[in-house]
Order: structure tokens, then C-alpha cells, then sequence
């Protein structure tokens, strides 16, 4: 298996870039093994591959290098490389090629299965040289009457390193990259939604792996400045600038330039300069207004209505009553909801009293422009009250109805019954007030109900006309006999 | 006479069925290709829409593994890629906006991307039918964002399937290698063009 495994590499070697084979040396960093984790590792693939190359003949750099190495540069993955590390690796183990490698799986169910994918790079430029994907499972690999037939991952491991062959043998001429050798390993742009007067600030980190004096850096910001960045420590740079009274988007590109070499450009982001407060209202459809006041009972739902809308960041929900007491309150660093829903409770998820409450809604877009919007809402839970005012008429009695309450009535129904309960009439309407008449011998009691437009409910059941008509009588007569200058709460 | 209508009516049978079958992969040109081409591109992490742990770090490696087999791109490395959505702090698996493209394109020296979702991966039900998998991979200008060439190919292990169970791929990575081959090779016969040799 190694042999030909070996044989593969050395074909592969032979051709385009990696002519000369037995002259380079070889780093084989740890394979990834997929079928276990995302960034595990597999040592024994690993080593077996390594332990072939060398006892072949190839020059193969110590796999504890290699540990070495990834400790010293802080590489804490597996089965893939930077190019920084992989010219690094170059440099520091004094490898040509390194072979990188990740299992993408390795399993024994239903059947024995395995899977590599495998990445030759060149240390010289950080260029891809090959890479191919092997696989197997034992059940593609059935034969006649079972004849060296694969059954375990090891079979299949072998098999994988046999195909290697055929497809090594081809001639590859890849080209040289270009190199580039500076590269940015950190770029900062804050804030990026800027007031006018705000300072803006750029930071990046360059690297260099080649011996070569400092770069110097630049700043194109928009159209027309460039600025120079000043260099804080070996490998970072800061420019800041305070920003124009022109609103707009203003790209930002840094450009390196080389001691050696044309300058390099980088699109390192762009900045918002934002003067104008985004513009909202707050939309309260109850479909009931009590003195021009939507109204509501159980929840009432408030929907903010952008004129001039922008991403908001941030937004605060309060309420507070009539004397400014604020009651509840909310506040979130998120997009603004589509809708606000206030069950008349305060922070604890007490109810509060009926009222009139005032709604405020305040948002902040990125460049913390702020924007408020409010609204009255009257929150009216007590149910409707009806006042029975009682006439004698020709032969019977008349009952004058009239409401107190402030949300209008839905409806009003009074049900009359007879003596052993039985139905006479009913009388009902939507507007008060309204006359009954009534005729004491018949009536036996009475059920009045009503309901205003929130769902508020009256009722009042009266199971003995007689007896509650002369109690009637007797508040009636005290109530008309009453002295001038009574006080009717003493 | 009438063997010969059965004969003939088999034979549209299976050609229809080969027409139906060659559809996959399907390839949109939403927006043309520059015309120079692109040698150096970079593959951009996938999103991983199955349920199959991992799907997009195998299919990263896979698409990756066979641009580079072709010999007509510069595939920037994985780690330099990794980094740039590191210091945009982009989340894997998350797609980058306009602006963070952008930045990635000159981070990179990239004017293409490949950008990918593994929208179905699953190992076999049954021993004789193979894994399945259905993937998106979409080409991206680095300037502009637009989508150029969007593909959608899916395959199961025993489609490939010759007679009794001689050609099933029986490995999921055995089938992401295929079907990659298969999208890489279209891609490059409609004129996605690379390095100029």
C-alpha cells in the first residue's frame, strides 16, 4: 500500500512543480477528521503517512516540527492553512511542499466506508499544487464470488491509496502566484454611521514575512483626501479624521505601498455620514374613540408608522398616566417591532386604573438620531351603569332609562316576566335614554342588561316588581322631601 | 412488425429518460462572466441546510479540492478566507453583505467568489441505495455582489448505478466528489474561463 501510495507522490512530484522530488522536503500537518468533529484530529493517518514517506526515501520533516510549530504560532486548527503560516512553515521548518488533509468520513454503518480529501500546497507562494478526493465503501466493492473482497476501513484505506496512483500520473504545469507577501490580518472602521462632528477612526494590521523595510500606508477616503496612517506599533497602523457636513456614503481604501513593488490597494469599508432623525407617527386603529381618544378595554395594539423611515437600533415603549407618571416602560437594542401591544398594566403586570394614558415611542437609527412619537389611548374597564327612573302612567308605571358611562352603548335589552316567571316582553335598542312601560299587576321581576361598544357588561335582575317598586317609592319620596342644603355624601 | 414498435418504442423510452436525467445540473446565467475570466478565485464557506452533521465543511473541501484538480484556477486558501470573515466578524456559515464582499475581493485580490448550500445530505436508508445530496452554488462578482451563474445539481448514489450494484456510489463523500465534478466540468464547457495558459 505504501508503495504505491509513494509511488503516486513521486509521479506527482516528478511532474510540473514538483520536479526534483527527492530533493524537497515534505511537511505532513495533522489530517482533520471530520467523521469524528469539526477540527479533531487523526494522529494515526496522520503518522502512517508520514512513517511511509520517510522510510522511502523522502525527506519529511519530524511531525513533532510540526507540533512545535503549530504551538509556536499559535495554530490551534487542522486541515487548513493562511497563507501567512503556510509561507511560515516554509520559512520556519524549511519544507518545499506541506500536505494538508481532512477525513470526511470514516464509518462502519451501514457498511465500512472512508472518505480524504487531500491538499498539496507549495510553501514558496502558498499555491494549491494538487488536491483530490479519495473514497470508498465496501459496498461498491463487491466482487465475483467475493474473491479479496474489502471488508474493514483498513481494506478501504488501502484501496484509497491504490487509486492514488492512476491519478497522480498526470503532467500538472501550475503556474507561480504572485506573492504578495504584505497582507492585512485586521481591519477596523468605527463608528461606521457617523454625526457630523464625530470622529472616524481606521485601524489595520499588515504582515510581512519577507525582510523588508516598513510600508508606508495610506487612506483614500471618498473622492478627494488622503490621509497617511500612522504607525502605532511594529505591524499596526491608525488614521482618524473628523468627518465632513456632507450626508452620504464615503468609501474608504487603504493602499500599501512597498519599498519594492507596485502600491496595493484595499477596500477596507465605508462610513455613513447621516444628519436627518428618521420620522414616525404612532397608528392606533381600536376602532373606538371616547372624546376622540381611542379606547379599549382588555389590550390595545399600537403600530408605528414610518414618514421617513431608516434601520433603527434602538427603541424605548412608555406609558404614563395624566400627571406624567410614567407607569411602564421598555426598551430594547433591536430593529423597531411592527406593533406594540399595552394590556393596561404597569411594570409589575398590575392592572392600572381607568384613564387616559399618553404612549410614547422613541427610536435611534444607526448614527443615534433620535426620533419620538406619541399618542393618547383611554383605557375604560368599568361596565356601563343604567339609572331606572320611575313614572306613574295613565293605568301603569314607565320606566326612564338613562346611562352613565363614557364609551357608548352596543346595545340595551330588558327582559319583563310574569309572575311564575314566564316571558311577557322584551324591549331593547342601541341609544339611551329610552321609556318602558310597564303594568304593575302583570310584571313579576325584570332582567336588564347592557353592553358598551368595548365589550363592558351591565346587568340587574329584579325577581320581585313589587316589593323593589315600593322600596322605589320610599327613596323617591325621601330623596324629593329632602331639605335645601342637604348634603347627599353626609 | 410489432417487436419492431416495441423496439422502437424502449428505445424513445430510455432517450427521453436520458434527456430527462441530463437536465442536472441546472445552470442560470443571471449575469454574464467577465470576460477575461477569473484565474484566482476563492471558495466562501458553505451554509449547511441538511440535517447530515458537518455537510458544509465536507462540501467546502470537495468543491474546493476539485477547482484546484482542474488546474485552471488559483484557489485562495481556506485559512486566508477564514480570516477575513474573522476581522469582518462574519459567522460561519454566515453569508457576507455588499460592503463585506467587497472588502473580502481586495483582502483576497478575488474577483470571484464561489459561494454554496447543501440543501440535502443523507447517508443511505437501505444498503443498496446509496447517500443522496442537492446542492446551490452560486458565482459571485466581488464588486458588485451580483450573482453571475447560479447552479443547482442533485444525485443520489444510485443514479450512477450500471447493473446490479457496479457504479453506485456508496459514500457520501464519493458522491460530493461527483457531483461537484460534474458542476465544476459544466461550469467550464458553458465558458467559466480560469487561468490563461
Amino acid at each position: 500500500m505504501s508503495r504505491i501510495f509513494l509511488l503516486c507522490l513521486f509521479l506527482l512530484m516528478l511532474s510540473g512543480s514538483f520536479s526534483d522530488a527527492f530533493d524537497k522536503k515534505i511537511a505532513v500537518f495533522p489530517l482533520e477528521d471530520l467523521s469524528v468533529s469539526s477540527n479533531a484530529i487523526n494522529l494515526p493517518v496522520t503518522a502512517r503517512i508520514i512513517d511511509e514517506l520517510s522510510h522511502n526515501g523522502f525527506e519529511v520533516c519530524p511531525f513533532d516540527k510540526i507540533i512545535s510549530f503549530m504551538v509556536r504560532d499559535k495554530i490551534r486548527w487542522v486541515g487548513y492553512l493562511d497563507t501567512y503560516h503556510i509561507l511560515q512553515a516554509g520559512k520556519e521548518l524549511g519544507v518545499d511542499f506541506i500536505i494538508l488533509g481532512t477525513i470526511t468520513q470514516s464509518k462502519n454503518d451501514p457498511y465500512p466506508s472512508f472518505g480524504i480529501a487531500l491538499n498539496f500546497i507549495r510553501t514558496s507562494d502558498a499555491k494549491n499544487i494538487y488536491s483530490e478526493v479519495y473514497s470508498a465503501a465496501t459496498y461498491e466493492l463487491h466482487r465475483v464470488l467475493g474473491i479479496s473482497e474489502p471488508k474493514s476501513r483498513e481494506d478501504l484505506l488501502r484501496l484509497i491509496m491504490n487509486r492514488i496512483t492512476s491519478v497522480c500520473s498526470s503532467e500538472r504545469d501550475v503556474g507561480k502566484s504572485d506573492g504578495t507577501l504584505f497582507e492585512l490580518s485586521h481591519v477596523s472602521l468605527e463608528p461606521r454611521y457617523a454625526k457630523v462632528g464625530e470622529k472616524v477612526t481606521c485601524t489595520v494590521r499588515i504582515r510581512s514575512v519577507k525582510d523588508e523595510p516598513a510600508p508606508s500606508l495610506l487612506l483614500r477616503v471618498g473622492s478627494d483626501m488622503v490621509l497617511p496612517m500612522n504607525r502605532l506599533k511594529e505591524d499596526t497602523y491608525e488614521a482618524s479624521w473628523v468627518i465632513g457636513e456632507k450626508e452620504g456614503v464615503y468609501s474608504v481604501t487603504l493602499v500599501i505601498q512597498r519599498p519594492s513593488g507596485e502600491p496595493r490597494e484595499f477596500f477596507v469599508g465605508s462610513y455613513h455620514i447621516d444628519l436627518a432623525a428618521p420620522q414616525f407617527v404612532l397608528d392606533i386603529n381600536s376602532g373606538v374613540k371616547v372624546n376622540d381618544v381611542p379606547a379599549f378595554k382588555d389590550e390595545i395594539l399600537i403600530k408605528p408608522h414610518f414618514i421617513k423611515g431608516k434601520p433603527v437600533t434602538r427603541w424605548s415603549f412608555s406609558i404614563s398616566d395624566e400627571s406624567e407618571k410614567q407607569i411602564f416602560y421598555e426598551e430594547k437594542m433591536d430593529a423597531l417591532p411592527s406593533d406594540f401591544v399595552w394590556k393596561g398594566v404597569n411594570n409589575s403586570g398590575a392592572p392600572v386604573p381607568d384613564g387616559v394614558y399618553k404612549v410614547m415611542v422613541k427610536i435611534w437609527d444607526k448614527t443615534q438620531n433620535e426620533a419620538v412619537a406619541r399618542n393618547k389611548v383611554a383605557l375604560i374597564r368599568t361596565p356601563p351603569y343604567l339609572l331606572i327612573d320611575i313614572k306613574k302612567k295613565d293605568n301603569g308605571i314607565m320606566l326612564n332609562l338613562t346611562k352613565k358611562g363614557v364609551a357608548p352603548l352596543a346595545f340595551w335589552r330588558m327582559e319583563i316576566r310574569d309572575k311564575v316567571n314566564g316571558l311577557i316582553k322584551t324591549e331593547e335598542g342601541d341609544e339611551l335614554p329610552a321609556e318602558v312601560m310597564l303594568s304593575p299587576e302583570e310584571v313579576g321581576g325584570f332582567v336588564l342588561t347592557a353592553k358598551d361598544v368595548l365589550g363592558n357588561l351591565f346587568r340587574q335582575e329584579i325577581k320581585e316588581f313589587g316589593p323593589w317598586l315600593k322600596g322605589y317609592g320610599k327613596i323617591k319620596e325621601m330623596t324629593d322631601n329632602r331639605p335645601a342644603g342637604w348634603v347627599e355624601d353626609f | 412488425m410489432r417487436l419492431g414498435l416495441i423496439v422502437v418504442m424502449i428505445f424513445l423510452m430510455s432517450a427521453s429518460y436520458g434527456c430527462w436525467s441530463e437536465r442536472l445540473p441546472t445552470l442560470y446565467k443571471l449575469n454574464s462572466m467577465p470576460q477575461e475570466g477569473a484565474c484566482r478565485i476563492a471558495v466562501l464557506p458553505f451554509v449547511n441546510r441538511s440535517s447530515y452533521p458537518l455537510a458544509d465543511a465536507i462540501a467546502y473541501r470537495v468543491l474546493m479540492s476539485k477547482l484546484v484538480a482542474t488546474n485552471q484556477f488559483d484557489v485562495a486558501q481556506e485559512g486566508d478566507v477564514r480570516e477575513a470573515f474573522q476581522f469582518l466578524r462574519i459567522g460561519y456559515g454566515q453569508q457576507p453583505d455588499m460592503e463585506q464582499l467587497r472588502i473580502l475581493g481586495d483582502y483576497l485580490r478575488i474577483k470571484l467568489f464561489v459561494v454554496g448550500e447543501v440543501l440535502e445530505l443523507a447517508e443511505p436508508r437501505e444498503i443498496s441505495a446509496g447517500p443522496n445530496m442537492a446542492v446551490l452554488i452560486k458565482i459571485i462578482d466581488s464588486r458588485t455582489g451580483q450573482v453571475l451563474w447560479s447552479t443547482y445539481h442533485k444525485r443520489s448514489g444510485d443514479y450512477y448505478r450500471k447493473i446490479m450494484h457496479y457504479g453506485v456510489i456508496g459514500t457520501v463523500t464519493g458522491l460530493a466528489d461527483q457531483i461537484f465534478k460534474e458542476v465544476v466540468e459544466l461550469w467550464i464547457k458553458e465558458g467559466f474561463r480560469g487561468c490563461q495558459k
